[in-house]
C-alpha cells in the first residue's frame, strides 16, 4: 500500500478537539461532558449494536419527541399529515404539548426530559408554565445530546427560541418581518409567496438529496460564519425582508443572498437542529419528502456515522503491547465505519478519510483507502512509517462534513526512542572491525608483554650521567 | 645477558653560551637543540637493559598500532566515533602506563625515601590499572 | 622525666582508638544535625529537583537497570518526551537502588523513599571521613580530624544534604573529597595504583554531578602549576597520566557525558596538560642525559614550538567546529550578565545568582577568616600538596562568588585550609610535653596531639598565653558549632513543600497547601491528564500528583517554556489556543496574595514573559506589563495587557469575594485589588486552603461553536436575569 504525505487540506469542518461519542452524553444536564473512546466504550457500543439491530427502530437511538405549539398561531388540524407521518413511519413516542403547559417540563431531575423537541411559533415572550423556559435551557437541552428542530414566522418568535437561535448562529428575523421580492413571487398579487429554484436550495449540506417544490412565505434568517451550520435553503437573489408595519426600507432585516430559510445545524456532540422561518412547509399541503429528510436528519436518522473499531499494529502483526513502537517503525492502521441509513448499519465509502499522526502539528496526513467491506460496515486502512523523532504522538482520523455526523477518533501513543542496544552493533559495522582488531591485539600483546616482562633477565641499570 | 658495557668515544662539543635575542644565538641554540638530541640518542642505546628493550619494543609497537588507527581515521572517516576513540585510547592509554612503569623501575633519580617504590609494587600497580583500562575500553566498544 | 612512660606501639594503639572513636561521633554528629526536618516533619522528599531523582529512583527499583537506561519518560513534556536515559546523571539512583538491593539481601526490606531521605545524612559521613582522609595527606591526622569535624557540621555543605535533600550533591561531594584524597596520595607517591583508584572515583563522580568538570580542570590546574614551578618528578607523570587516561575513558561511558571530554571547551585544559606533561616528562629524559646549559637551549625552542602548535591547533580546531566552544554557563561564570541577556533561563534560577557577602558568613562561620590563614600557611612549607590546596581555595573563591550554588563546592577546602590553620595553632599552643617533663599537671584537652617537642623555656607566662589561646578557640569552636546547629535548624531544614509559620498565640501554623492540591490532583483528575504549570512546579506535580506536565525543572526545551510562558502571559483567546495545541487539562497556578508568600507565580511573571519574549518578541513584550512610569503593579493602575493576561486572571479570580468585594490586598505586592478578573477559557475547580495553589481546568470547545467569551457572557446574562426585548439586526460578517 503507497504511502503518501497527502497535504490536502481537511474540509472545513470546525477546529474540533473532542472525542467522537455514539453515546450522546447522559451526565448532569449542563456541563459539556466530554467521553473518550476506549476499548471498555467500544464493547458497550457493540451491546447496543446488538440492542438496536433487535428492536429494529427507524433511529438508533431514543426519540422522545414533544411538539410544543401555541394554539393561538397554529391549527394542528392542518398539520395531521406531519403527526401522522412521526406516529405512524417513524413511530415516535409523541407528547403534544402546548406552550404554557404544566407538563411541559425540559429537564426533570437533572435529565433531560426528551430527546427531541419541535417548536412551533408562539405569539408569548416565553414558553414554560411559568413563562421559565430560556434560551438557555434550549441550549443546555442540545448540548445534552437532545435535538431541537425550530420554526418562527412572523406571527410567532419568542424570545426564547429566539435567544437559543441566537447563540447557535441563527438570527431569524424578528415579528412581522417577512420575506419580500418584487421579482419571483408565485403570483402577481402576493409578493411575499416566493417559488423557490434550484439555485436557492443548498443540497451540498448533505441534508435533502433533491431539489423540492417549495413556495415560501415566511421569515428569513442572518448566519453567521459558523461552521457548524449547514444551509438548507437560502433566499433568491433579489429578495429581501423587511418590516410590515414600518416603512424603514434601510433598515432591512436581510438582503439577497444574505438570509436563509432554512439552516440545519450540529453541535459538536452531534446532537442536531433545524430551523426553518415558515410554518406552512409543514402543513398538508406542502408536506413532501423535503420535510421527511429534514425531521429524519434532525431527529438522528439519517446521516449518522459510527466507527466500530479502530486498531493500529506493526506491519508482521505484532501489537503495541507486544512490542512498544519505537522511531522508524512501520506501522498499519485501521478503522471501520458504518452508516445508518434508516433502517439498518450499512456501509459507507468516503474518498477523502484522512488520518494524521501528530504531536503538536501532523507528521503525516494520509488519505485511508478501502480495505473491505461486509455486511454492516467498511474498513479503511493505511500503512506508514512513524516519524524519526520520538515523542508522545496522537493518532487521529478526524472527519467533519456537513451533514454527516462528526467523528474524530485519537488515540495517544508514546512512541520511544532506540534502546542503546538497538543500534547497529559494532561487530556489524565494518568500520569498526579495523579498532576492535587493533584493541584486540593491544591486549594480546600486553598479556606477551607482561609474561616476557616478568621472566626476562635484566641487565644492571647504568647512569649514562656517571659516565660522563 | 652480560652487561653491555661498550667504550665509545664520546662526541666532543665546545660549550657555547644561550643567549636569547640574536639570530645567531638562535642557530646556536638550534645547534645545541640537535647536538644534545644526537647525545641523548647515544646515551640512550649505551644504557639499555634487556627490559627496557622489551618496553620499548612495547611501547614502539603500541605507537604504530596507533598511526595505524589514526590514518585510518583520516582515510575512511571517523564513524563509528566511539570505536575510534576506544582502539586509539587503548593505545595511548596502554603507552602512558606502561612509561610509568619503566620510569618506575628504571628511574635514574633516587626518590626520597618514603615514596620509594619497589619494582613488584610498580608491576602490581600496572597490571591493576592496564585491567581496568582494558575492560572500559571494551564496554566502550561494545 | 614523666612517670608514665609508654612504648610506642601502646601509644599507636590510643591514638588510633581516639581516631576512631572522634571520626565515629563526628559521623554520628553529622547524620544527626541533618535530621531536623524529619523529626520536625515527616521522611518526605523536599524541594524540587529530588522528586525527579525520587522518580527515577522508584522507576529504577521497579524495573530492571536495562529499562531504567533507556527509560523513555512519556509523562513529562507533553508531547516531546524525555529520553531520561541520557539525560541524567545516574550515579544518585543506582546507589540507592544498590543500596536498596543490598538491605533487601540482607534482610531489610527498606522503603525506597526512607532510603533516598536518608541517604544524604548517611553519605555525610562518609564525606567527613574522606576530608580527614584528605587533610591527613596534607598536613597530619589532627588536622585531619579537625577538618572532618568541620565538614560534618559546616552549613554550607549542610544545605544541599539534609535529610530529604535527595540530590546530585549529596552523593557529589562525597566523591569530590574521595577523588582529591586519592589524587592527591597518587600524586605524592606516584602510584598507580592510587591514580586507577582516583580515577575510578572520578568515574562515579562523572555518574553523578554535572560539576564533575571542577576536578576535570582543578587537577591538570594543580600538575600544570607545578610544572611550572618547576617541580617535575616521575611521581607526577605516573599519577597524572594514569588518571587522565583511565578517567577519561571512563567518563565518557555515561550517556549524558557521551564524547564531551574530547570535544567541548570545558575538557580541553586537562588533554592540553597531559600532552604538556609527556612532552615535559621526555624532556625530563633529555635532561638527564644531557648537560644543564644546554638543555637550556633545547628548553627555549621546544617550549616555544608548544605554545605555538598549542594555541594554534586549540583555536583552529574551535574554529573548525571540532571542539564545541564554551557553553553558556561557562560564559556566564566570568561575565555575570551575559545569562541575563542572552539566557533567560540560566538567569532566572535563583541559586545562580551572585553571592552576597553574608552568605559567606553564614555558611561557615568562623571558618571564613580561618581560610585566609590557612592558605597562608601553606605557602610557607609549599609542598606539593599544598599547592593543590592554594590553587583549589583560589579558583573556588572566585566562582563561588559568581554563584549562589558554588558556594557549596567551596565549603570543603574551607574546612580543609581552617582545619590547618586551628591545627598549626594547637600545634603550637597545645604543646605542653615541656610542661610534662616538669611535672606539671594539665587540663584535659579536646584532642591529643603528637607535636613535635620544642625546647622552649617553661615559665608561668607561657602557660597563661597557651592557655588564654586554647580557651578562646575552644570558645570560638563551641560557638562555632552552636552557629551551625542553628543555622541548620532555622534556615536549612524546610522541606519547603511544607511551609511553617506562626500563629499570632505562637503556635506552629504548617502551611500544606502544596501537599494538599498536588493530592487533590492524583485524586480527582484522570490518569492521562495533562497538567501545565510553570517549569518549577513541574517535577513535584510529577512526583506527587503523578500527572503528565508540559515542562519541568530540566529546562532543556527553551521554545517548550517559552510556550507555556506565552500561554500564561497572553490574553485568553491567543492562550486558548497555545492550550488546545498542547492537550492541556489543567493549570495550576500559584498565588502568595492571600498568605503574603512572596514566591508566586505572580512574581516570577517577568522571567516568564522575558522568556517567551526572547522567542516571540513580535507577540509578548515585557514593556507592555509595565506602568507608564516603569512601575509594576496588579491593581486598578495595572496595564491592559497585564489584566488580560491569562495568568493574572487566574491569581486573582474570585479574590475580591473573600474581601466581601471591598478592601482585597494582595499582600505581596501591598496593592489593592478592586474589579474581579473576567475568566472565560478555564474553571476554577480546586484552590487549596490558603489560596496558594489553584488548579484550573480548560474548558472545552463550546458545543454550539460559538468562542468561549459569549458563550459564558450569555450564560451571565441569562442568569443575572437580563432580557433584551428589542432586537436589533447584529452586526454581522457576509457569509461566505
Amino acid at each position: 500500500m503507497a504511502v503518501e504525505t497527502c497535504s490536502t487540506e481537511r474540509s472545513k469542518g470546525p477546529n474540533v478537539l473532542r472525542v467522537h461519542s455514539f453515546k450522546r452524553s447522559q451526565g448532569s444536564g449542563f456541563s459539556n461532558q466530554s467521553i473518550n473512546t476506549t476499548t471498555m466504550q467500544l464493547s458497550t457500543l457493540f451491546c447496543l449494536f446488538l440492542v438496536s439491530i433487535a428492536s429494529a427502530l427507524p433511529s438508533p437511538f431514543p426519540t422522545d419527541t414533544a411538539l410544543i405549539y401555541d394554539s393561538k398561531i397554529t391549527n394542528l388540524e392542518s398539520y395531521t399529515s406531519l403527526l401522522n407521518y412521526l406516529r405512524e413511519e417513524l413511530r415516535v413516542p409523541l407528547q403534544v404539548l402546548e406552550f404554557n403547559s404544566p407538563e411541559l417540563e425540559i429537564f426533570k431531575n437533572g435529565q433531560r426530559n426528551f430527546d427531541n423537541l419541535i417548536i412551533f411559533p408562539t405569539k408569548a415572550r416565553s414558553i414554560g408554565s411559568e413563562s421559565n423556559i430560556h434560551g438557555l435551557d434550549l441550549l443546555n437541552f442540545f448540548n445534552d445530546g437532545g435535538n431541537v428542530f425550530t420554526i418562527t414566522s412572523p406571527t410567532g418568535v419568542s424570545e426564547t427560541v429566539r435567544n437559543y437561535l441566537n447563540q447557535i448562529g441563527i438570527y431569524p428575523s424578528p415579528r412581522n418581518h417577512e420575506l419580500v421580492d418584487y421579482f419571483v413571487g408565485s403570483n402577481e398579487t402576493s409578493f411575499k409567496s416566493i417559488k423557490l429554484t434550484a439555485e436557492n436550495v443548498k443540497l451540498e449540506s448533505n441534508i435533502i438529496s433533491s431539489v423540492p417544490e417549495i413556495t415560501y412565505s415566511g421569515s428569513a434568517a442572518l448566519l453567521t460564519n459558523n461552521n457548524l451550520l449547514f444551509p438548507i435553503l437560502q433566499s433568491p437573489s433579489t429578495s429581501f425582508t423587511k418590516n410590515s408595519q414600518e416603512s424603514d426600507e434601510a433598515n432591512n432585516w436581510t438582503v439577497g443572498t444574505q438570509g436563509y430559510l432554512a439552516v440545519g445545524h450540529q453541535g459538536l456532540n452531534n446532537a442536531r437542529g433545524a430551523w426553518i422561518g415558515d410554518a406552512s412547509l409543514l402543513d398538508d399541503s406542502q408536506f413532501s419528502t423535503f420535510d421527511k429528510e429534514l425531521l429524519q436528519w434532525t431527529f438522528q436518522m439519517k446521516n449518522i456515522l459510527r466507527v466500530t473499531e479502530v486498531k493500529h499494529n506493526h506491519i508482521n502483526g505484532d501489537t503495541y503491547a507486544e512490542r512498544p513502537y519505537k522511531v522508524k517503525d512501520e506501522l498499519e492502521y485501521q478503522i471501520t465505519l458504518q452508516e445508518f441509513n434508516g433502517e439498518q448499519w450499512s456501509p459507507v465509502s468516503f474518498s477523502d478519510l484522512q488520518f494524521e499522526i501528530k504531536l503538536i502539528s501532523p507528521y503525516h496526513r494520509l488519505n485511508l483507502s478501502e480495505l473491505s467491506q461486509d455486511e454492516n460496515s467498511t474498513t479503511y486502512g493505511v500503512t506508514f512509517k512513524v516519524p524519526d523523532r520520538h515523542g508522545v504522538y496522537t493518532l487521529q482520523t478526524i472527519y467533519q462534513r456537513p451533514g454527516w455526523s462528526f467523528v474524530e477518533e485519537k488515540e495517544v501513543l508514546s512512541i520511544r526512542h532506540l534502546a542503546n542496544d538497538e543500534y547497529p552493533r559494532s561487530w556489524d559495522i565494518p568500520n569498526s572491525w579495523v579498532y576492535i582488531t587493533s584493541s584486540v591485539v593491544v591486549f594480546a600483546a600486553w598479556i606477551v608483554f607482561l609474561i616476557v616482562f616478568i621472566y626476562i633477565k635484566d641487565g644492571k641499570i647504568v647512569d649514562s650521567k656517571k659516565q660522563k | 645477558m652480560a652487561v653491555v658495557n661498550k667504550t665509545q668515544s664520546k662526541p666532543v662539543i665546545p660549550p657555547t653560551a644561550a643567549v636569547t635575542g640574536s639570530s645567531s644565538s638562535s642557530t646556536n641554540a638550534l645547534s645545541d637543540f640537535s647536538t644534545s638530541l644526537q647525545s641523548t640518542i647515544d646515551s640512550y642505546f649505551k644504557t639499555l637493559t634487556p627490559r627496557l628493550k622489551l618496553i620499548d619494543i612495547f611501547l614502539a609497537f603500541l605507537v604504530v598500532v596507533a598511526l595505524i588507527q589514526f590514518v585510518f581515521v583520516i582515510l575512511v572517516g571517523n564513524f563509528p566515533f566511539n570505536a575510534f576513540l576506544g582502539g586509539f585510547i587503548s593505545t595511548v592509554g596502554q603507552f602512558v602506563l606502561t612509561v610509568s612503569l619503566r620510569l618506575q623501575t628504571h628511574s635514574v633519580k633516587k626518590e626520597e625515601r618514603e615514596f620509594e617504590i619497589t619494582p613488584e609494587r610498580a608491576l602490581g600497580d600496572y597490571v591493576f590499572a592496564s585491567l581496568i583500562l582494558h575492560f572500559i575500553i571494551y564496554h566502550f566498544i561494545n | 622525666m614523666s612517670s608514665l612512660t609508654l612504648s610506642q606501639r601502646t601509644v599507636d594503639n590510643i591514638q588510633l582508638f581516639l581516631k576512631v572513636t572522634i571520626l565515629i561521633t563526628i559521623a554520628g554528629a553529622a547524620i544527626s544535625s541533618r535530621l531536623f526536618s524529619v523529626i520536625r516533619f515527616e521522611s518526605i522528599i523536599h524541594e524540587f529537583d529530588p522528586w525527579f531523582n525520587f522518580r527515577a529512583t522508584k522507576y529504577l527499583v521497579s524495573h530492571s537497570f536495562y529499562d531504567f537506561l533507556n527509560w523513555f519518560d512519556d509523562r513529562t513534556w507533553y508531547p516531546l518526551g524525555r529520553v531520561t536515559g541520557g539525560t541524567l546523571y545516574p550515579g544518585l539512583m543506582v546507589t540507592s537502588g544498590a543500596i536498596w538491593h543490598a538491605l533487601r539481601k540482607i534482610g531489610l526490606p527498606v522503603d525506597i523513599r526512607n532510603i533516598c531521605v536518608m541517604l544524604a545524612p548517611a553519605f555525610s559521613g562518609v564525606t567527613a571521613y574522606f576530608t580527614y582522609l584528605f587533610t591527613s595527606e596534607i598536613k597530619d591526622s589532627s588536622a585531619g580530624l579537625l577538618a572532618g569535624a568541620f565538614m560534618g557540621i559546616a552549613p554550607g555543605y549542610i544545605s544541599r544534604s539534609v535529610a530529604g535533600s535527595y540530590d546530585n550533591e549529596a552523593i557529589a561531594i562525597t566523591l569530590l573529597m574521595a577523588s582529591f584524597y586519592f589524587w592527591i596520595k597518587a600524586s605524592k607517591e606516584g602510584s598507580v595504583f592510587y591514580a586507577s583508584w582516583a580515577a575510578l572515583f572520578y568515574f562515579y563522580m562523572v555518574s553523578a554531578w554535572g560539576g564533575y568538570v571542577f576536578i576535570t580542570n582543578l587537577v591538570p590546574l594543580h600538575v600544570f602549576v607545578l610544572i611550572l614551578m618547576g617541580r617535575y618528578s616521575n611521581r607526577l607523570y605516573a599519577a597524572y597520566s594514569t588518571w587522565y587516561a583511565i578517567g577519561t575513558v571512563a567518563s565518557m561511558q555515561i550517556p549524558f557525558v557521551g564524547f564531551l571530554p574530547i570535544r567541548s571547551n570545558d575538557h580541553m585544559a586537562a588533554l592540553g596538560v597531559f600532552g604538556l606533561i609527556q612532552i615535559v616528562a621526555f624532556g625530563d629524559y633529555i635532561r638527564s642525559k644531557v648537560p644543564s646549559k644546554k638543555f637550556k637551549s633545547v628548553l627555549i625552542v621546544a617550549i616555544f614550538l608548544i605554545i605555538a602548535v598549542g594555541i594554534l591547533g586549540l583555536f583552529g580546531l574551535t574554529y573548525a567546529g571540532l571542539i564545541a566552544p564554551w557553553t553558556g554557563r561557562f560564559y556566564s561564570l566570568w561575565d555575570t550578565s551575559y545569562a541575563k541577556i542572552h539566557i533567560p533561563i540560566i538567569a532566572s534560577v535563583s541559586e545562580h545568582q551572585p553571592t552576597a557577602w553574608p552568605a559567606f558568613f553564614f555558611d561557615t562561620q568562623f571558618l571564613i577568616w580561618l581560610f585566609p590563614a590557612g592558605v597562608y600557611l601553606l605557602f610557607q612549607d609549599l609542598s606539593n600538596e599544598g599547592v593543590f590546596v592554594i590553587v583549589y581555595s583560589v579558583l573556588c573563591s572566585y566562582f563561588a562568588g559568581v554563584m549562589v550554588r558554588l558556594m557549596l563546592t567551596l565549603t570543603p577546602i574551607i574546612c580543609v585550609a581552617a582545619a590547618i590553620a586551628v591545627s598549626k595553632l594547637f600545634d603550637v599552643y597545645m604543646d605542653f610535653s615541656e610542661l610534662l617533663q616538669s611535672k606539671v599537671e594539665v587540663e584535659g584537652i579536646k584532642e591529643s596531639t603528637g607535636a613535635k617537642a620544642k625546647k622552649t623555656k617553661v615559665t608561668g607566662l607561657s602557660i597563661v598565653a597557651k592557655l588564654t589561646v586554647i580557651v578562646s578557640f575552644a570558645f570560638y569552636l563551641f560557638l562555632f558549632v552552636y552557629h551551625c546547629t542553628w543555622v541548620t535548624s532555622n534556615a536549612y531544614s524546610s522541606p519547603s513543600v511544607v511551609l511553617a509559620s506562626r500563629n499570632p498565640d505562637g503556635s506552629q501554623n504548617l502551611i500544606d497547601d502544596y501537599r494538599e492540591a498536588y493530592y487533590w490532583l492524583r485524586m480527582n483528575t484522570a490518569e492521562d491528564a495533562k497538567v501545565m504549570a510553570w517549569w518549577d512546579y513541574g517535577y513535584q506535580i510529577g512526583g506527587m500528583a503523578d500527572r503528565t506536565t508540559l515542562v519541568d525543572n530540566n529546562t532543556w526545551n527553551n521554545t517548550h517554556i517559552a510556550t507555556v510562558g506565552k500561554a500564561m502571559a497572553s490574553s485568553e483567546e491567543v492562550s486558548y489556543e497555545i492550550l488546545k495545541e498542547h492537550d492541556v487539562d489543567y493549570i495550576l497556578v500559584i498565588f502568595g496574595g492571600l498568605l503574603g508568600f512572596s514566591g508566586d507565580d505572580l512574581n516570577k511573571f517577568l522571567w516568564m514573559i522575558r522568556i517567551a519574549e526572547g522567542i516571540w518578541p513580535d507577540e509578548v513584550k515585557e514593556r507592555d506589563f509595565f506602568t507608564s512610569d516603569g512601575q509594576y503593579r496588579v491593581d486598578d493602575l495595572a496595564t491592559d495587557t497585564m489584566k488580560n493576561s491569562l495568568l493574572y486572571k487566574m491569581s486573582f479570580h474570585r479574590f475580591t469575594e473573600l474581601f466581601g468585594h471591598r478592601n482585597a490586598v494582595d499582600r505581596v505586592r501591598n496593592q489593592r485589588i478592586t474589579q474581579e478578573p473576567d475568566l472565560n477559557i478555564v474553571e476554577e475547580v480546586y484552590t487549596s486552603e490558603n489560596w496558594l495553589v489553584r488548579i484550573y481546568k480548560v474548558k472545552d470547545l463550546d458545543n454550539a461553536g460559538r468562542d468561549l467569551l459569549s458563550a459564558s457572557k450569555f450564560e451571565k446574562e441569562t442568569k443575572a436575569g437580563i432580557k433584551k426585548r428589542i432586537q436589533k439586526r447584529p452586526d454581522l460578517d457576509l457569509r461566505e
